[in-house]
């Protein structure tokens, strides 16, 4: 009994975790790892605005890897809980 | 003929002349042809994209812009070149699709390595703005887009702004520099670009915005040296 608890709520800290850091991120479909920077600066000589753009290294976790980890750590919550209710029923039966 | 009918017919011819031909005139000093190099000594030579689709909207950039072009200062619609854009220059911000667009499936950067749009001329040419030392106009540049090696006759809507030669000027680069700004949209089906099954329409839009900012001179070569 004591072994399936510890994963139940292994499990369980794994979806919040994983979900926490998916919404903190921007919730994004596909995981980014280059961030564009847009550098603005007025151009006196052409009368507009000059752009210069740099790809960044930046990691963006999306649902692409997040939706797997949350299935996971939802398998383990569940195992967890099954088993410890099995074995409940089990000692019940046997008493 | 009477000499007071000699003034109203040449009036007429000319008319007559420009109106057939067409030709606009830049409305600056420049007397002859002028071949205008890309250089990123005179500014970041740029184009954005944009996808739409259900699932994702993402913006990409490529950086590897090259090119060479005619103005015609007395013919303006005679302008004539080739711009062409590397593949491999391409980002979006996922490496992996960064991969993904450079394979067969996609734009097949080994068998296609760039983008070209051959300019074959201008039309409906019109100066909006106009100085001492810059003029900007307005028009269509018709020509030949050629993607993932299929060739299509196309226009575009420009804006270009040409900047005579000063003290200013030479801090960035010799010679009279350009600007060129383009906006436009392509249709992947329009150059047999299909993708994974499933993937264009869900992930990657159907059509793709582009934005294009192009700067150059009028005495430097490509790598950006006079």
């Amino acid at each position: 009994m004591r072994r399936w608890k510890p994963l139940q709520w292994f499990g369980a800290f794994i979806v919040v975790l994983t979900a926490a850091i998916w919404l903190a991120h921007g919730g994004h479909v596909f995981t980014k790892d280059r961030r564009m920077v847009v550098h603005r600066e007025a151009d006196p000589i052409f009368g507009t605005t000059r752009e210069r753009v740099e790809w960044q290294p930046d990691f963006r976790l999306g649902l692409d890897i997040a939706g797997p980890l949350v299935a996971v750590g939802t398998g383990m919550w569940f195992l967890g809980w099954w088993r410890q209710r099995r074995r409940s029923i089990m000692s019940h039966t046997r008493g | 003929m009477e000499a007071r009918l000699i003034g109203p017919s040449l009036l007429a011819f000319l008319l007559l002349h420009f109106a057939v031909s067409g030709a606009t005139r830049l409305p600056l000093p420049v007397n002859e042809k002028k071949a205008v190099t890309l250089s990123n000594t005179v500014g970041p030579n740029l184009c954005k994209f944009l996808s739409t689709a259900p699932l994702e909207e993402f913006e990409g950039t490529a950086d590897g812009v090259s090119g060479t072009f005619t103005i015609d200062p007395a013919h303006l619609e005679a302008t004539a070149g080739r711009i062409q854009v590397t593949v491999a220059s391409m980002r979006t911000g996922i490496t992996r699709r960064d991969e993904h667009l450079r394979s067969p499936d996609w734009l097949d950067a080994e068998q296609y390595p760039t983008i070209s749009f051959d300019i074959q001329e201008l039309k409906e040419v019109r100066i909006t703005e106009q100085s001492r030392d810059r003029a900007v106009l307005t028009a269509k540049a018709v020509g030949t887009f050629s993607l993932h090696g299929v060739a299509k006759s196309m226009e575009f809507p420009i804006t270009l702004t040409y900047v005579l030669e000063s003290s200013e000027t030479r801090k960035r680069a010799p010679g009279d520099l350009v600007m060129v700004q383009s906006e436009f949209t392509i249709s992947l089906r329009d150059f047999n670009i299909r993708g994974r099954q499933g993937v264009i329409g869900s992930r990657v839009g159907e059509t793709i915005r582009v934005w294009v900012t192009l700067y150059g001179s009028t005495a430097v070569s490509p790598s950006g040296s006079q």
